[in-house]
């Protein structure tokens, strides 16, 4: 080994010993440091369900799925260079070992194990060629949202020399072996048995250009010392750039919020909040602040975020580094008792700027596509919370959460009107306050009060109906569940709102929930089992599954359409309801088409989070319906979109009017499909004749 | 400065109203009761003016319907002090009488500024506003939009709406009292949180006024229910049957021949 030799009077090996020390500990001091910066946000559990977190790690760390299934062509280039990276890990700590071992005692290094050799030595050509290619997309076809920084250079040309000395080193020790044998020597610890291409070609082309066997194998010495050094070097770098991901991601994922639970921590307010929030890191949990310090700037967020698309002044992946900078600057001067750093500028509101934080319709486009698993909404929701402290309200939002403070609804009804929906309906409702029911329809604002959907919740209560199913409602009593009141950041309002459901909910006899609103089914099911709601939470379009697998739907008519199916963020992203709507339009006899973005990539309609009661902000050229509209229109023959939420109803009516194709695009809810398939308008018809 | 708002309660319009058995007045158990707007307006001003040039707010309102509420919320909002004026009666007195409940409340607080909305809308004898200038002896500028301090001590300038949206900004000298129409800000918005926290921590105090509420020279004879316009015609029938009809209603306006 290189470390046998003497500089100075001591062995490399004592050299390289120092070496690492000083590295390992100039590491430490950093990551301690960036750890203790995240203990100044508020505390969160995240070691809940082990077992699920190993598997996600697994498949996202381990498994890079998360980048293979990513957007780019070359999405094969990062989890090349991330396995690369996993031998070499495995390669460097047996060249650490053996190294600092050397004149004492042989460890075998990666290049002398047969198998783990051969990985390795063609690992670092994968990662070189890995390297070339994100290079072109970086520097040559550079994508919008993705950053070209000089740190980002500086790795990569690292990573380079990286793979580069290596394989010289090893080219040095396959020409030495060479030597060795031709001396008659025994074959030394397996160098021989261990076939290395890569680094037997580079050896051969060392030759060819003339350079003498003694000249490679001091290369290769000089190589081995290089490749160490940048290692430790890469060791102190890394923690202070913005490859500092490379260490935190893994961590991030095993820590991420999990798919489908409610995800977003309460508000702190009043006497449980720390007295002093001089920090502005100290509102926000240490997982947020963890965002900060995982994000790769690979702008898959950006590209995703309707917000984005349609010229709103939010992009998730700058919020991010916004928050990176502030978390950086004003942690690390906390952390020595200085007053923020950040030029008195405030990141909630300054920095990141209040049309920003109210851009987003919190689909969580940007959350599923992140490959190190950033939680852009909950981080958003938290900055929200602060505004809305602060007043910083546009004023139809206001108007909005004023009308649910006084009425508990969105909608500036009386609450004395909610049931109202259901006046001379040709079918009974019950109450269930005052009789027991099996399911318990909870409404939600827009069923209950916006025209169109009522429309619809009043077929769908035909179809219950004649379904046999022993369903009843709050009545007057139910108010907003609040699922976007909390995504506005009105935390207090929300759970004013959920206390008071819970209360009325206590006072029926139910067995289940559901609702037609993805909404409030997303609020019910994940952020009221801490009221002390325990019963089961289904939207409409899971029990017409269930009713219609139990062959409790009679269907009379074939309905002929070419259709699409929106997946509404919070019942499928938030959810994974993906199944259920989509058996129904096919048992109706509609011809279902996908659109390019569906199920999990579904695009947002730009309701959620409380758009649907703000004003558009300036710049927004194009609003996410209208988009999404467009995105319809480019399916062959189809002339329906068929939705399952009333919020899209209301979206999607209003973006036909926009977007003004001939023939207009029909608007369609699962509900009225099921209503018309079972023949039950013509029956009303009748009736009324 | 020293600001004194006047906040009063009235019938909420979203909610349906209903007229008392007795017919003349409101059925007030049937009813709920919101801030006046203007009242917020005036709120919203005593405060901006408080934030941009120091001193206090009280806020004074006669304890009526769910008056707690509305001064819960402005003490969130940021108001100093709250004073409820002790009142027993069914329905607040029309404004001449109970502009003389609201001054001697008023009076020992040593108001600098009298800030009152300029309308309510369940008012029978005029604005509040100046009634109650006048029961305190202040000079009285009304339908005013947008108070900022003046440039001499003990002044404002207050800025007055006109018919045709014209503007004048008059130099006001303190004491005085400003009919608010609106504030230079929408009153701000206060999330529940405050509001819950200042149930909490917030003090009322308590005015019990000696005076008795003068017999009303205004009184209600009768309340009705507005007689509904002429109702759209509803067209029934086949398809061809409305269309006719359609046709005929047409020719009938002279639309067509
Ligand atoms: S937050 Fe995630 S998706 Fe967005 S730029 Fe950073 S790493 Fe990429
Ligand atoms: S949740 Fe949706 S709208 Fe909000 S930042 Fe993420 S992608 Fe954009």
């Amino acid at each position: 080994m290189p470390t046998e030799t003497k500089f100075l009077g001591l062995y490399g090996a004592i050299w390289l010993a120092i070496l690492l020390v000083v590295a390992s500990a100039l590491f430490a001091m950093r990551v301690v440091q960036l750890i203790r910066v995240l203990t100044l946000g508020r505390k969160e559990n995240r070691l809940d369900h082990l077992g699920q977190r190993l598997l996600m790690f697994l498949r996202e760390v381990m498994g890079q799925s998360r980048m293979i299934k990513g957007e780019s062509i070359i999405n094969w280039a990062h989890p090349l260079i991330f396995w690369g990276f996993c031998f070499f890990l495995i390669a460097s700590g047996l060249m650490f070992v053996g190294g600092i071992l050397a004149p004492w005692l042989w460890i075998p290094q990666a290049e002398q194990i047969p198998i783990i050799g051969t990985f390795v030595d063609l690992f670092a050509v994968a990662v070189l060629i890995g390297l070339i290619a994100s290079s072109i997309r970086r520097y040559i076809l550079t994508p919008p949202g993705l950053q070209r920084t000089l740190d980002a250079t500086i790795v990569v040309l690292l990573i380079a020399a990286l793979m580069i000395t290596y394989l010289l080193a090893e080219a040095g020790g396959k020409t030495r072996e060479e030597m060795l044998a031709a001396q008659g020597a025994a074959a030394h610890h397996g160098w021989g048995q261990t076939w290395l291409p890569a680094g037997q070609a580079l050896a051969t082309g060392l030759h060819a250009i003339g350079l003498g066997s003694q000249t490679i194998v001091q290369i290769g010495v000089v190589s081995w010392w290089i490749h160490a050094s940048i290692l430790l070097l890469f060791l102190v770098y890394l923690p202070y750039s913005k490859h500092m991901h490379l260490i935190w991601a893994p961590f991030a994922v095993f820590l991420a919020e999990l798919p489908y639970t409610e995800s977003l921590p309460p508000a702190e307010y009043g006497e449980q909040k720390a007295e002093a929030t001089e920090n502005p890191l100290s509102r926000f949990t240490w997982r947020m602040l963890m965002n900060a310090y995982t994000c790769a700037e690979c702008g898959r967020c950006e590209r995703v975020c309707p917000a984005a698309s349609s010229g709103a002044a939010l992009s998730p992946r700058q919020v991010v580094h916004d928050l990176k900078h502030c978390v950086l600057a004003d942690g690390l001067a906390a952390l020595k008792d200085r007053p923020p750093k950040e030029n008195g500028e405030k990141l909630i509101g300054d920095i990141i700027k209040s049309g920003a934080l109210w851009g987003c319709a919190t689909c969580r486009a940007c959350v599923d596509i992140c490959p190190v698993r950033n939680e852009h909404v909950s981080l958003i929701i938290e900055m929200r919370r602060k505004l809305v402290e602060d007043g910083v309200v546009d004023a139809s939002l206001m108007e909005t959460l004023v009308s649910l403070q006084r009425y508990g609804n969105s909608q500036s009804k009386s609450a004395r009107k909610r049931h109202d929906w259901a006046k001379d309906l040709p079918v009974p409702v019950k109450d269930a306050q005052k009789e027991p029911v099996e399911t318990l329809w909870f409404l939600g604002d827009y069923a209950a009060f916006h025209p169109s959907a009522v429309r619809i919740s009043r077929m769908v209560a035909q179809v219950f109906h004649a379904a046999g199913l022993d369903f009843g409602t709050l009545g007057n009593a139910e108010q907003s569940a609040g699922n976007d009141v909390r995504r506005v950041g009105e935390e207090g309002l929300f759970e004013m709102l959920a206390e008071k459901n819970v209360k009325a909910l206590s006072k029926a006899d139910f067995q289940r929930i559901v609702t037609t609103d993805p909404h409030t089914y997303h609020a019910l099911k994940h952020d009221y089992p801490r009221f002390g709601l325990e019963r089961p939470v289904f939207h409409y379009t899971e029990i017409l599954d269930e009713l219609l697998a139990a062959g409790k739907l009679p269907l009379k008519h074939q309905l002929p359409s070419r259709c699409t199916y929106h997946d509404p963020c919070y019942l499928g992203r938030y959810n994974g309801v993906y199944d259920a709507p989509r058996r129904i339009i096919e048992a109706v006899g509609m011809k279902l088409v996908e659109m390019p973005r569906n199920r999990e990539n579904s695009f947002c309609c730009g309701a959620g989070g409380g758009k649907i009661w703000m004003q558009d902000e300036e710049g927004v050229s194009e609003r996410p319906a209208d988009l999404r509209l467009k995105e319809v229109l480019q399916l062959e023959g189809v002339t329906d979109i068929v939705v399952a939420c009333p919020k899209d109803l209301v979206m999607f009516e209003d973006a036909v009017k926009t977007i003004a194709s001939t023939p207009p695009l029909c608007v369609v809810d699962v509900g009225e499909l099921v209503f018309e398939a079972m023949g039950l308008s013509s029956q009303l018809k009748e009736q009324k004749a | 400065m020293n600001i004194v708002v006047v906040v009063r309660q009235v019938p909420d319009l979203i909610e349906p109203l209903e007229i008392a058995s007795s017919g003349d007045a409101l059925d007030l158990d049937a009813a709920s009761f919101i801030i006046n707007e203007s009242d917020d307006h005036a709120l919203e001003q005593a405060l901006l003016l408080k934030e941009a040039g120091g001193g206090g707010v009280t806020v004074v309102a006669l304890d009526f319907g769910d008056v707690d509420n509305s001064l819960y919320a402005a003490a969130a909002k940021g108001a100093d002090r709250i004073v409820k004026i002790a009142f027993d009666g069914d329905v607040p007195p029309p404004a001449r009488e109970s502009a003389a409940l609201y001054a001697e409340a008023i009076k020992p607080l040593g108001a600098d500024l009298v800030l009152v909305g300029v309308q309510a809308h369940d008012e029978l004898d005029g604005g509040l506003s100046p009634f109650l200038a006048a029961a305190l002896g202040m000079p009285y500028v009304g339908v005013i939009r947008g108070v900022k301090a003046g440039d001499a001590p003990g002044s404002v300038v207050a800025c007055k709406e006109f018919p045709g949206a014209v503007m004048a900004r008059m130099n006001v000298k303190l004491p005085a009292l400003l009919g608010i129409l609106g504030a230079d800000q929408p009153p701000r918005y206060v999330p529940v949180s405050r509001i819950r926290g200042a149930m909490k921590t917030a003090q009322f105090e308590e005015s019990a006024v000696a005076a008795a509420v003068a017999e009303p020279l205004l009184k209600v004879g009768g309340l009705s229910p507005p007689a509904p316009a002429a109702r759209a015609e509803m067209l029934a029938g086949s398809e061809e049957e409305i269309a006719g009809r359609i046709v005929e209603i047409l020719a009938e306006k002279g639309l067509v021949k």
